[in-house]
């Protein structure tokens, strides 16, 4: 079982070191380097947006970020001190597009990354405030012709 | 290791080579999109802007936005964008939000130079 958790000030780049640092602890249950990039920017985004939208980018608020990783999946939840807003039932990356690219600042693609790259999301309040939390399932591993984890 | 974003110019016959450099976020908008001088080079329609990533190791959401909005600039002088030394994770990040439909990736420096020389004869 591996546990670990971060606390960074809402200052542009931490999310980049931070994500650096969660990936090389999850690379010996994911040996797929593509899939380790999408988690890292899932994750970087995830924080985007809780120093963003959450925290105003008050450097004083912070953005929490724990990880747990089961023999089943990788669990990592980034939490905010701001009011939070639920994604709902955003539509896939390709719907939002031709909208997005219309905007003179076209953004927006976070929530679509962070769905894309994850199995399941999640969003709550816990004893900190509002939380975003991704799981990502691990593939199952064949142990004496049955299925162990994913 | 310094992150901070750079970026340096190579001029081409027929356009401009942008050597970035760091980390490509929301710091990157000031040099990427309101340096004037690659937008006095590209004044002349069918002229070719290419970007090398070779040196950029991270391109959050907002580095995307800033890339949006210089290959649509681009575009709108009728002009081309290409790029090389993308890793294969943002190569499918730029092919998910639609900026491959703009610009055009190449392996290498070497292959956009044949490509930009061919477009030209």
């Amino acid at each position: 079982m591996i546990r670990h958790s971060w606390s960074i000030a809402s200052i542009l780049g931490q999310e980049a070191a931070l994500a650096d640092d969660l990936l090389q602890r999850i690379a010996p249950v994911i040996d797929s380097q593509p899939r380790l990039e999408e988690i890292h920017t899932a994750v970087t985004e995830a924080c985007l947006n809780a120093m963003e939208h959450g925290n105003r980018f008050d450097a004083r608020k912070k953005v929490r970020v724990s990880l747990g990783v089961s023999d089943k999946a990788i669990v990592i939840r980034i939490g905010d001190e701001g009011e939070g807003c639920p994604l709902g039932d955003a539509a896939p990356l390709a719907a939002d597009r031709a909208a997005i690219w219309k905007l003179d600042n076209p953004r927006g693609w976070g929530i679509g990354f962070i769905r894309s790259f994850s199995d399941r999301v999640r969003t709550g309040y816990d004893e900190h405030g509002f939380y975003v939390e991704l799981h990502f399932l691990l593939p199952c591993k064949r142990v004496n012709g049955g299925c162990q984890g994913g | 290791m310094d992150r901070t974003f750079h970026m340096s110019e190579r001029r081409l016959p027929d356009g401009l080579i942008l050597d970035l450099k760091g980390d490509l976020t929301r710091e990157a908008e000031g040099p990427l999109l309101h340096d004037d001088h690659w937008q006095e080079v590209l004044m002349k329609p069918g002229f070719c802007l290419v970007l090398n990533f070779t040196e950029v190791s991270y391109i959050n959401s907002a580095g995307i936005a800033c890339l949006i909005r210089l290959t649509r600039a681009v575009a709108s002088r009728s002009c081309h964008t290409f790029a090389y030394g993308l890793t294969p994770h943002y190569q499918k990040l730029f092919r998910m939000v639609g900026l491959t439909e703009h610009l055009m990736i190449y392996p290498d420096e070497i292959s956009v130079l044949g490509r930009i020389e061919a477009l030209s004869d």
